[in-house]
């Protein structure tokens, strides 16, 4: 039988006969089949296929399921009646797989916190590192101004920022925010020193960190210069043309006064110019007097810590270890002084002959100064064509970045030689103490549980600023990635469910 | 239990099950669903499932007394071992008491609990894969005795199972659970006029695999 010979197609006198058609049509049907014994022939080959599906009978229920009503409502599902006032969304999870996924959740949380928290705090340190740098520059910046302005630097950090009352005075000058003034700045503390005897003419800045853990790892110095080191190291010419100068003036105020050696730069040429380093290592009975014996020594030398990192481990020795910065005609008294904290374990000195190295830049200097007056020579009285003007004009911007890297170069060189550096280590002799006064249990629990607060709030911070900083992007991700994969994770649903429908 | 029921809820009592074997059913004859809990006796399936979820255990008696055998029957038909049916009944009622404030009468009860029972059919599979394939635990083979009393039933389950699955399953669940084309495309997540079409082959193949059967019958008759 086919739909061209048929009114109606095999298919739709079996949904007749399953009650699935409209009553009219059905009607039609029905009519039809009283006519067609084809029809009615295809329509009985589908009652007795009905017939015989029905053969496939299964055993009565057991009584045993019974118990299920028999059973108190509480027994399962958590009890209907309690599980109804619950009103829970989540009712239709057993309570291993609520636990299974709590713990998945929680998991998949801290995973992401500590694949994040590092980075995070890696970033927040190097933040809070280039926080420090822009600081000291700012400061060194508000010095010269302060100095221009009141004839001597700043006796204190506080005369940095603004005033308590009225307009800017000496006493706060409000060259740069009150934060910085205040001397705790993104993690960093700072500590602004002018020396006594020196005080207008010379300044040490220091840049430690609060938390060597979590808020910076490096410390950073600078001084009336402008130069700035972290750790004792060099970090890069940043040397402002005002603040090169006055240092220039404040190290020939320094000479001045006895403590730099050699008048000027003809002065150093008489005589062989040495940059000196030496390394020292020195172990003292009582480690607090060595530091305060260290301070006194470089107050009274006029030296400076570039940097200064002191550890103090649980149950051994305390160490320090510092950079420091000497006028280098002090160096043999401060060396002394420094021999005489404790026992002396080992000494470096090396001395680098920087004479020839600085004739030649002052040679070149020189020259380049003499090229540059040529030049401007040159431009001043020839006259030319335009193209050879502007080709003048360039050729003396270029000779006068040279000079100026060169007069940089010769400062670097001549504060190397005018300040020798100590690299010091003082360590504490440790003596084992039979009756070490170990905290109170009421004290290691005061502790445990102040770290335990701060290390959550650390903690709870970290996954703030984390959820911060990279929400926006993993919400973006979820909406590219999560929508398509979410329609393909349906659709593989609903193969599976068909599939599944093959049995085991 | 004698609340109304909201305008959109649909009532089971409205449609047909009856086997094709009988007379095309009637789209407006009610069909006697009615068991043994006094006042919950003439109640539709989801009226019964919102008193149910009200409170009542009236209610939730009266719907396990109306489709215990049918879940039973669904299960035996699917799994290989009674046992296993009789557990997954089990469970299958459960499921219905701890979704049942979930429950919105958006579709027949019927519906909903045969979903129910094909999500726990799926989960039991899946199981049994798993245990096959990791633990070594091989499927209990079915004894037919415990299923089919008879060999012409015997013939019927061999022939249904040689049915591509999809088919195999949409003919199951008209023949044996005497579902609509509706529910069964609900269930099973496709359109309904695919659900009315493989029907269709899938009844056609059985009868070709049934003649067989149905000669060799004849033959032996007297």
């Amino acid at each position: 039988m086919n739909s061209t010979t048929h009114e109606f197609p095999s298919e739709e006198v079996m949904a007749f006969l399953d009650g699935e058609l409209l009553p009219e049509r059905a009607a039609a049907i029905a009519a039809h089949l009283k006519t067609c014994s084809e029809c009615s022939s295809v329509a009985s080959g589908f009652r007795v296929l009905s017939g015989q599906t029905a053969t496939w009978r299964v055993e009565r229920v057991p009584q045993s399921l019974d118990r299920i009503v028999t059973l108190p409502r509480t027994d399962e599902g958590r009890g209907t009646r309690s599980f109804f006032r619950s009103g829970s969304h989540w009712g239709f999870l057993s309570p291993f797989r609520r636990i299974i996924i709590a713990v998945s959740g929680v998991g998949a949380l801290l995973l992401l916190f500590a694949i994040g928290a590092p980075n995070l705090l890696r970033s927040r340190i190097a933040a809070n590192e280039s926080s420090a740098v822009g600081s000291l520059r700012t400061l060194n910046t508000a010095a010269v101004t302060y100095r221009d302005t009141y004839g001597h630097y700043p006796p204190s950090l506080r005369s940095f920022g603004p005033a308590t009352r009225g307009k800017p005075n000496e006493e706060g000058a409000d060259l740069v925010d009150p934060v910085l003034a205040s001397g705790r700045k993104s993690g960093y503390l700072f500590t602004y020193r002018a020396y006594p005897g020196f005080r207008d003419e010379t300044y040490t800045i220091q840049a430690d960190p609060l938390d060597l853990r979590s808020s910076g790892v490096r410390h950073f110095s600078t001084d009336q210069t402008g130069v700035l080191y972290a750790n004792g190291v060099e970090l890069g010419g940043y040397a402002p043309a005002e603040i090169s100068h006055s240092a220039e003036g404040d190290a020939a105020s320094l000479r001045s006064r006895g403590v730099l050696a050699g008048g000027d730069s003809s002065a150093r040429l008489d005589g062989p110019m040495i940059a000196r380093a030496v390394s020292l290592s020195i172990m003292v009975k009582d480690f607090d007097a060595g530091r305060a014996s260290l301070d006194a020594i470089l107050a009274r030398r006029n030296g400076y810590a570039a940097s200064l990192r002191v550890s103090t481990p649980q149950g051994s020795a305390r160490a320090l270890e510092a950079s420091l910065r000497v006028p280098a005609p002090q160096l043999v008294a401060t060396l002394e002084e420094l021999k005489s904290l404790g026992r002396v374990e080992g000494e470096t000195q090396t001395g680098e002959e920087v004479t020839q190295q600085h004739s030649d830049l002052v040679a070149r200097l020189k020259n380049s100064q003499e090229t540059e007056l040529r030049l401007q020579d040159v431009l001043r009285t020839r006259t030319g064509k335009v193209k050879d003007v502007l080709e003048v004009e360039e050729e003396i911007a270029r000779v006068r970045g040279e000079i100026e890297q060169m007069e940089a170069e010769q400062k670097t060189l001549e504060h190397r030689v005018d300040f020798a550096t100590i690299d010091l280590k003082l360590a504490e002799e440790y003596k084992a103490q039979l009756n070490t006064p170990a905290p109170s249990v009421l004290m290691q629990l005061r502790n445990a549980a102040v770290d335990g607060f701060r290390n959550a709030f650390e903690s709870l911070l970290a996954l703030v600023l984390f959820l911060a900083e990279s929400g926006p992007s993993l919400l973006l991700w979820l909406a590219l990635l999560g929508i398509p994969a979410w329609r393909l994770w349906r659709r593989f649903r609903r193969a599976q469910s068909l599939g599944s429908l093959a049995g085991a | 239990m004698q609340d109304a029921l909201p305008a959109f809820v649909l009532n089971s009592e409205t449609l047909p099950r009856k086997p094709m074997s009988e007379a095309p059913a009637n789209q407006t004859e009610s069909s006697p669903q009615a068991g043994p809990q006094g006042q919950a006796r003439g109640l539709s399936d989801e009226r019964l499932m919102l008193a149910f979820t009200q409170g009542s255990s009236e209610a939730f008696t009266e719907l396990f007394q109306r489709y215990k055998q049918p879940v039973y029957g669904f299960f035996c038909r699917r799994v290989s071992n009674p046992a296993n049916a009789e557990e997954l009944t089990q469970e299958t009622f459960f499921a219905l008491l701890r979704a049942a404030s979930r429950y919105e009468p958006r579709a027949l009860f019927r519906t909903y609990l045969y979903a129910i029972g094909f999500k726990i059919l799926r989960a039991h599979r899946r199981k049994t894969a798993f245990r096959a394939a990791f633990l070594g635990q091989r499927n209990s083979v079915p004894d037919a005795s415990k299923h089919d009393a008879t060999e012409s039933g015997l013939w019927v389950r061999h022939a249904v199972e040689k049915l591509e699955p999809v088919d195999r399953e949409i003919v199951m669940l008209r023949e044996f659970e005497q579902l609509s084309y509706v529910e069964i495309a609900d269930l099973l997540q496709l359109p309904l006029n695919t659900v009315r079409s493989r029907l269709f082959r899938a009844r056609t193949a059985l009868r070709e695999l049934l003649e067989p059967t149905q000669q060799e019958t004849t033959r032996n008759k007297p």
